[in-house]
């Protein structure tokens, strides 16, 4: 449930996949990550060639960058400058 | 609403077409250009599909593709979200209008919409009425648009034109268009306080 000005809803698994849509956690995070996930997962499709019907593993690369403790308004992040690099 | 939807039923057909479009009153594509963080002097030509950041670039810096229609001022950003922000959008409207749509491959949707350096709209159009839309700014015009989950895009699309009077078009997507290499949002706009709050 959406509860701050600056979150928005997001879910895993992504919506753009087979298991995606109903069934999936959502949580609220900040606008900024939603942006970043959805610009980052666009990207991987695109330039990885990933079509549909393809499987693929999603990894996190940089676990110590990302917010430990979920969204209370505020972007927790470690690093919240940049997306995706 | 829906019989605007319909005339923009292309923008649903394929499913990786993500992007955030502005249309802006009273500024001037220059003017629109540095408000993104580009520089009006080195523009590309490029097609919408050649205007996406690459796979190096993604996470540091992103294309907008700025022309005039008219009285209007159009940005579109192939996979970016400059547009999304809301204080891209006080600064974008700091002399007229502005209203933009921004969709991801997250499934995230949103209109924002901003008048004269002030955000008067920053919502998800699919949340209106449920908990999911809590936090957001709404406009009455809200009760005017039909947002229909089975066409998102073409009901995002249909609401900027109900807004502005100016028709998106298809042929814009495959027309090269002068188009602007622009930071990340995030970074241009790191310390900026309440950048992301409407």
């Amino acid at each position: 449930m959406k509860k701050y000005t600056d979150g928005s809803c997001d879910e895993y698994e992504f919506a753009s996949t087979v298991q995606g849509g109903n069934g999936a956690r959502t949580e609220e995070v900040p606008s900024r990550e939603q942006a970043c996930q959805g610009g980052t997962l666009s990207t991987a499709y695109r330039y990885q060639a990933i079509a549909d019907g393809d499987d693929f593993l999603v990894v996190i690369s940089n676990p110590g960058s990302i917010a430990t403790a979920p969204y209370q308004g505020q972007d927790t992040a470690e690093d919240t400058t940049s997306c995706g690099s | 609403m829906w019989q605007l939807a319909e005339k923009y039923s292309w923008a649903d057909k394929d499913p990786d077409f993500v992007c955030t479009i502005a249309v802006v009153t009273d500024t001037s594509a220059s003017d629109l250009v540095r408000a993104y963080g580009g520089d009006p002097d080195e523009a590309a030509h490029l097609v919408f599909t050649d205007a996406w950041p690459s796979q190096s670039d993604f996470g540091t810096h992103f294309y907008v593709q700025v022309f005039t229609e008219g009285a209007f001022t159009v940005a579109v950003e192939p996979n970016g979200w400059t547009g999304d922000v809301p204080e891209i959008a006080r600064r974008a409207s700091a002399h007229g209008h502005f209203v933009s749509t921004y969709w991801s491959m997250s499934g995230v949707s949103r209109m924002t919409e901003a008048m004269a350096g002030k955000v008067t709209a920053h919502f998800d159009p699919f949340a209106v009425g449920y908990s999911g839309g809590m936090g957001d700014l709404q406009p009455d015009w809200i009760e005017d648009a039909s947002f229909d989950l089975d066409r998102p895009n073409a009901s995002c699309l249909a609401a900027v034109e109900l807004r502005t009077g100016l028709e998106i078009k298809a042929e814009w997507f495959g027309r090269e268009l002068p188009t602007y290499r622009v930071p990340d949002p995030d970074v241009m706009l790191n310390g900026v306080e309440n950048a992301r709050e409407p």
